[in-house]
This record gives C-alpha cells, sequence and structure tokens, in this order.
C-alpha cells in the first residue's frame, strides 16, 4: 500500500516535467519551413535594464517575463503536425480559454493558465491558423509566452516585437 | 590523524588541479584551431585599435575599456567544402550547447539560424556571441570579448557614437555589431 502511494506522489510530481511545453512546441525549430523566434528570460531582463524603451509599463512587462517562443510556418504538412501537437497540449496543460475569434479566414484561439490575479496570467498561449489574403499565403502560428503577464500590457510586446498575430492580442485587450 | 588530513588535502589538490587541465572545447580554442584554415575567413579587432579621438564622453572611454576585442571567425560555403561544413557546423553547435554559455535569443527563418550568447553575469558579461549559419552559405561566429561588460552602458555608449562621425573599417563593423544588439 505505501508502495502504491510513493508511485502515485512519484508520478505526480515528475509529470510537470514531461509535459512541458518545452519538449513539446521546440520540436518544430528543427523543421523545415517552420520560422521560430525563442527569446530567453536573460534576454528580457538585459532588454529592460538598457532601456532602450521609456515606456515604464513596457518595462515592467518584459522583466516579469521567462519566456517566449514563437513558431510560425506557411507549409500545410507542417501546418497539421502544429494543430495536432497543439490539440494533444490543450488536452493536457490545464488552460483555460481566454478568447476564441473567427475573422474571415483566420482563425485565433488565445489560452491562458491563470496567476496571482485576473489581469496577470502565468501562461499566454496563442494558436493562430491564418486563411491569408488573396494571395493564398496560409501562415500556422503557435506563440507560448510564459512569466507572470499583465494582461494589458501584452499588446505592447507584441506591438514593439513585431510578432505575427499581434493584431489578435490586441483584440484580447479590449475584451 | 593529521597525516589522513595531509592526504586527503594532497588529494584534493590534484583533483583540482587535474579537472581545471580537463580542457574543456571552448569558442577561443575552436579560433585558434581554426584561423589558419583555409575553409574560415577570421578577424581579430582589439579595441585599442579605435581611436575615439576627444569629442566623446568620460563614461563611453570607461565603457570601452571593459571591451577588448572583437573577434570574427567565418566559413564560407564553397562547392568544395561541404562535408568540412557539416563536421565543423556540428563542433560549434556542440560547443555552444555548453550551459556556461546563457542564451539570449535564438532565432529561424528559412534556412537561416541566428543565436545570441553570453558568457558571465547579466550585467558584468566577458563574452557576447552571436552565431549566424545558413545551411546554403555558411556561418560565421562573432564574439565581443571584454572584462565585465555591462549591456546597459554598451547601450549607451552606442548611442553616443552614433552621434560621432568615423571612418574606418573595424569601427563600422563594431558599431554595426552593438546596433544589431541594440535591435534585439
Amino acid at each position: 500500500m505505501k508502495i502504491k502511494k510513493l508511485i502515485i506522489a512519484v508520478a505526480l510530481i515528475t509529470t510537470p516535467f514531461f509535459i512541458s511545453a518545452q519538449s513539446q512546441f521546440d520540436r518544430f525549430e528543427d523543421l523545415d519551413g517552420v520560422t521560430s523566434v525563442i527569446v530567453n528570460q536573460k534576454a528580457f531582463a538585459m532588454m529592460s535594464k538598457i532601456g532602450a524603451e521609456s515606456d515604464d509599463e513596457y518595462l515592467n512587462l518584459i522583466k516579469n517575463i521567462n519566456t517566449l517562443k514563437v513558431f510560425a510556418t506557411e507549409n500545410a504538412d507542417v501546418a497539421k503536425q502544429m494543430e495536432t501537437e497543439v490539440k494533444s497540449y490543450l488536452l493536457k496543460a490545464n488552460l483555460e480559454e481566454l478568447m476564441r475569434v473567427k475573422d474571415g479566414n483566420s482563425n485565433v484561439k488565445i489560452y491562458v493558465k491563470e496567476g496571482q490575479s485576473a489581469d496577470y496570467v502565468k501562461e499566454l498561449f496563442m494558436f493562430v491558423k491564418d486563411g491569408g489574403d488573396k494571395s493564398g499565403h496560409d501562415q500556422t502560428v503557435i506563440i507560448y509566452l510564459t512569466g507572470n503577464i499583465d494582461l494589458k500590457q501584452i499588446s505592447k510586446l507584441t506591438e514593439k516585437m513585431n510578432l505575427p498575430g499581434g493584431e489578435h492580442l490586441s483584440k484580447a485587450n479590449k475584451s | 590523524m593529521k597525516k589522513i588530513n595531509n592526504y586527503l588535502a594532497l588529494i584534493l589538490v590534484i583533483l583540482v588541479v587535474l579537472i581545471s587541465c580537463k580542457g574543456e572545447p571552448s569558442l577561443q580554442k575552436y579560433y585558434v584551431d581554426n584561423q589558419d584554415n583555409d575553409n574560415f575567413i577570421s578577424l581579430d579587432v582589439p579595441s585599442s585599435m579605435i581611436d575615439l579621438g576627444d569629442n566623446v564622453s568620460d563614461e563611453t572611454k570607461k565603457t570601452i575599456q571593459t571591451i577588448k576585442k572583437l573577434n570574427v571567425l567565418a566559413f564560407k560555403l564553397t562547392d568544395n567544402n561541404k562535408d568540412a561544413f557539416t563536421s565543423e557546423l556540428k563542433k560549434v553547435k556542440s560547443i555552444l550547447k555548453d550551459d556556461r554559455y546563457s542564451e539570449l535569443i535564438r532565432m529561424k527563418h528559412k534556412n537561416a539560424h541566428i543565436m545570441v550568447k553570453f558568457l558571465g553575469k547579466d550585467d558584468a558579461v566577458n563574452e557576447f556571441i552571436l552565431f549566424a549559419s545558413d545551411n546554403s552559405k555558411g556561418f560565421a561566429l562573432a564574439r565581443v570579448l571584454g572584462n565585465q561588460m555591462d549591456p546597459e552602458k554598451i547601450i549607451k555608449m552606442s548611442k553616443d557614437l552614433k552621434n560621432i562621425d568615423t571612418d574606418g573599417d573595424a569601427f563600422s563593423q563594431i558599431k554595426g555589431l552593438f546596433g544589431e544588439f541594440e535591435g534585439k
């Protein structure tokens, strides 16, 4: 009986390591046809110190970010893989849907993991499927952000870093 | 008892010496090993070569002193050195994987990879590393070596330097590199 409890305890402790998004999405980085950006906590810390921006709220926001990962593709095959991966991640990761937008050909889903208060989240996960313009540039984007993130400030980040799908986040801001 | 302690101390000393002599592959060693290799283009610019003149602030002068040199090693891919490219790329990547190098940013677009890392503490950096590779062109490893460089002050300096008219290749290259860091 004791052993059973022990096994359960070990399982509970180790699961977070296995289901971390790290391993789940990083593999896209090595695939052809994927554009990726990974920014680490130290980079945000340095950026906030350098103070190239005068906006205090913005500096505060980036100071509290741990990781930013963006994976984007225009390749239909990879897009399919991303979709499957996102589905399985959402099943496991216990995220809350913040909003879902369907606008013409584009489909945006934003999920968060709740943090210390309603305005702050521990994780922000965004999945964008863009049917593209008439020239037919389909784009699929995964954005994964962790830290202590102020939702009210988040659109500033995407604006300033010129991330794909940033315009959708500013919508989240208004809701 | 005292004797045993002495032995223990001796063993400890030997161990420490052995460990420190293990000779971990470092980027510096890689640079030295390959700067005469025909596949590589290398460039080494000591910061003392930069003559700032008198029209810069004291702070800028102080900051530039924390920078020792700029060091670039590039592998140009041709039709004849594809095998060497693959193996050298692998070597550099494995060196860069070392935990000592803290990663700042990693980017990939089509065939091009860019990676920015540093060695040291957040506000006392001893080495900035910019690594870029493109499977159809080659790879480049640019390093800014220094002694406790403070990114905050360096950015300040680069702003200061932008106001000065300068000529000389080495200088504009260094300026370009800082500009790149700032851009991120």
